[in-house]
């Protein structure tokens, strides 16, 4: 939000206001934003350290007490942070005041009831912004700028302003001194190091105009001002392309205390909910249009639902109305087939399964059956019968259980080919599954052979299980 | 924030910075008021486009939905008409079945015999078709259930599964061969044997769809 800026010095008010990137003196609206730059000579940096505190609440009230011992009775003051040192638990600060002419503050006093003002600037903290804002923050330098109230000198150290002089404008041997006091000041009171030469950068001056500005001595060095992407370069433009970023861009870091800036809440209030109620209303808006276009959709599926069921009653309606002819009814139709098909489909025939049990028992002469128990899978609800077949019968839809013996004196070799070929015919069987325990039959155990008599002739009978799964089992 | 909002509402533009801030909240109950608006049409939609589908699912479940039918109708009539021939929507007439037992039984001659009909016993009908019923919150149709209980003494297996199709044919509806033991007597002649048939018929109930 570009903001009108008015210019305060000892000699002068000038209002601008950024037309593109012009700077045209013209008076702003009432109630439009303004920043107010101020360019006195009663401007004071004191350098301090505070204790490092956390929270945001207390540190506001530290600076506000820390200033107002530093600069009692000064209305337009500022502590900025220069760095922090969390191991001495400090943080190092520079305590900054412009104490204003009784006409100046009567000014601003005019100036935060007709505008919404944004803050209060000095030179100075314009200088340190554009540093910061460029990418220069480590630097430790002297800049010396024009201004309209005289030759300005500001020397910012981490992105803070910790010196500013101002000169009137006087001829270049009396600036050049006054600029080497300057770089003799900040040795001796050790804000820059001896070893270091103090750079200077002047800005918004001739070649010609700077060489008559150069002190004496080797303790400076001046340097080339860098350039900064999307900032108007202040070594061509000088003060007015601070002025230009102040007006387009107000740093945060300004003077007025907030009772003087209360015209800028307002309007910053007053933004803030227009803008949110514009948001609200676009919002609940959309999601009503979305909720509204959902509810179509869901009413168009509804309606071919609704189509489609009634579609299916009138087809059903024709068949009843087909089966009621024949003496039907649809869920007489639809239930006998059904629960016929549940029966019969777990059906085998008893004739099938003794015709198996003839073929494995019937085939061998040392094999005599001597007994067969045929079980249907019972249906839901019906009894079942164990049979040693086992399992209750759940998933095969039949089973049967045969008992058998061997033929009487057989000696071992026999009887193991006799039950061999009861192996292999169970193994054989279509459709019907032999149990495991059948399968193994004797090999389970123990094979005795006896003097006059060969385990043979013993009385065993044997039981083998045949299982049917199903089609294809 | 807070120091800064103190000193605003303190000040004379607060009249101003009230204003706007009832604007705002005015903006914020109408968009809430269109937002409910149309959650609320959008609910009731919901709430019929469920319905529908409900009837929908319960039509389909219960395998009413005319589409369904309509293909499968000629096979489904010709197998209903076969088993309602057979009785299998009629109760067992148990003296008939018996009779027919004792009778194949009597030409064989065996060296003795029981036939024993039991009373009847209802069943669910089980598989698709109680499944059916089930998730459409019915009460399936039932079976029910008559079982007769063969004893014969001195018979070949052949004859024996003879008079077994004999009796499974008499009886009507759905016969099975539930359990049946064959075992050797210890004369020799013949076969001691003991067999349980059951017959079903499918119990209508009057609440069907």
């Amino acid at each position: 939000m570009a903001c009108h800026i008015h210019y305060l010095s000892v000699n002068e008010q000038v209002s601008w206001s950024l037309r593109g990137d012009q700077l045209l003196e013209s008076e702003a609206a009432s109630g439009m934003p303004a920043v107010v730059v101020l360019d006195i000579a009663d401007e004071a940096h004191a350098v301090d350290s505070i204790p490092l505190v956390r929270g945001r609440g207390d540190a506001a009230l530290l600076a506000r007490r820390r200033l107002a011992r530093e600069f009692p009775g000064v209305a337009l003051t500022a502590l900025l942070t220069v760095r922090r040192r969390p191991r001495n638990a400090l943080t190092d600060v520079v305590l900054i005041a412009a104490d204003t002419a009784a006409r100046h503050t009567a000014a601003l006093h005019e100036l935060s009831t007709r505008h919404s003002l944004r803050g209060v600037y000095t030179p100075a903290l314009l200088v340190a912004e554009w540093l910061r804002r460029a990418g220069q923050a480590a630097r430790q330098v002297l800049v010396v700028l024009p201004t309209p109230a005289g030759l300005r000198l500001v020397f910012v150290d981490q992105g803070r302003p910790l010196l500013s002089r101002l000169m009137p404008l006087v001829d270049g041997e009396a600036a050049a001194v006054e600029i080497g006091r300057t770089v003799q000041y900040l040795y001796n009171t050790q804000r820059v190091s001896r070893d270091t030469p103090v750079q200077i950068w002047f800005w918004g001056m001739e070649e010609s105009r700077v060489s008559t500005l150069l002190p004496a001595g080797d303790a400076y060095r001046v340097a080339d001002t860098p350039a900064a992407a999307r900032l108007v370069n202040p070594a061509s433009d000088g003060f007015r392309a601070l002025l230009k970023m102040v007006a387009s861009q107000p740093p945060i870091d300004q003077l007025a205390p907030h009772e003087m800036r209360i015209g800028w809440y307002a309007l910053l209030a007053r933004r803030w909910c227009k803008g949110l109620a514009a948001a609200a209303l676009v919002l609940g808006f959309a999601s009503a249009f979305w909720f509204t276009r959902s509810t179509m959709e869901l009413k168009s599926s509804t309606a071919s639902l609704r189509e489609e069921i009634n579609g299916n009653a009138a087809t059903r309606a024709d068949i009843e109305a087909s089966l009621q002819q024949q003496g039907l009814t649809l869920q007489t139709v639809l239930d006998i087939p059904e629960a016929g098909a549940n029966l019969l489909g777990s059906q085998v025939q008893v004739r099938e399964a003794f015709d198996i049990a003839g073929r494995i028992f019937g085939t061998h002469q040392d094999i005599s059956l001597q007994s067969l128990e045929f079980q249907s899978q019972p249906m839901v609800g019906g009894l079942a019968v164990d049979t040693a077949c086992g399992a209750g019968l759940d998933e095969p839809k039949a089973g049967i259980e045969a008992k058998f013996k061997l033929a009487e004196n057989l000696d071992v070799r026999q009887r193991a080919q006799s039950l061999e070929a009861v192996r292999t015919a169970l193994l054989a069987a279509k459709s019907w599954h032999a149990t495991s325990e059948s399968v193994a039959l004797d090999r389970t155990t123990p094979l005795i052979a006896r003097a006059g008599a060969d385990s043979g002739s013993e009385d065993t009978e044997w039981t083998a299980c045949l299982l049917h799964m199903g089609t294809g089992t | 924030m807070t120091a800064e909002l103190q000193v605003l509402l303190q000040s004379r533009c607060r009249r101003e910075v009230l204003r706007a801030a009832a604007l705002l909240g005015a903006c914020i109950l109408v968009a809430l008021a269109a937002v409910l608006f149309a959650t609320s049409s959008r609910a009731r939609a919901d709430n019929e486009n469920m319905e529908e589908q409900g009837l929908a699912a319960a039509a389909a479940q219960t395998g009413t939905t005319g589409a369904d039918v309509a293909a499968a109708l000629p096979q489904l009539v010709a197998e209903t008409g076969r088993l309602q021939k057979a009785g299998f929507d009629k109760p067992v007439d148990r003296v008939a079945w018996v009779d027919t037992a004792v009778r194949a039984l009597d030409r064989l001659h065996p060296v003795a015999y029981t036939v024993e009909a039991d009373v009847a016993r209802i069943q669910p009908a089980g598989g698709r078709l109680q499944q059916r019923y089930e998730e459409a919150g019915l009460e399936a149709p039932q079976l029910e259930r008559n079982d007769l209980l063969l004893r014969v003494q001195g018979l070949q297996e052949d004859e024996l599964l003879g008079v077994i199709e004999q009796v499974v044919a008499a009886g009507g509806g759905v016969v099975r061969v539930e359990h049946c033991k064959l075992g050797r007597r210890a004369d020799g002649a013949g076969l001691d044997a003991e067999c349980r048939l059951g017959r079903y018929s499918l119990r209508r109930v009057e609440t069907a769809p």
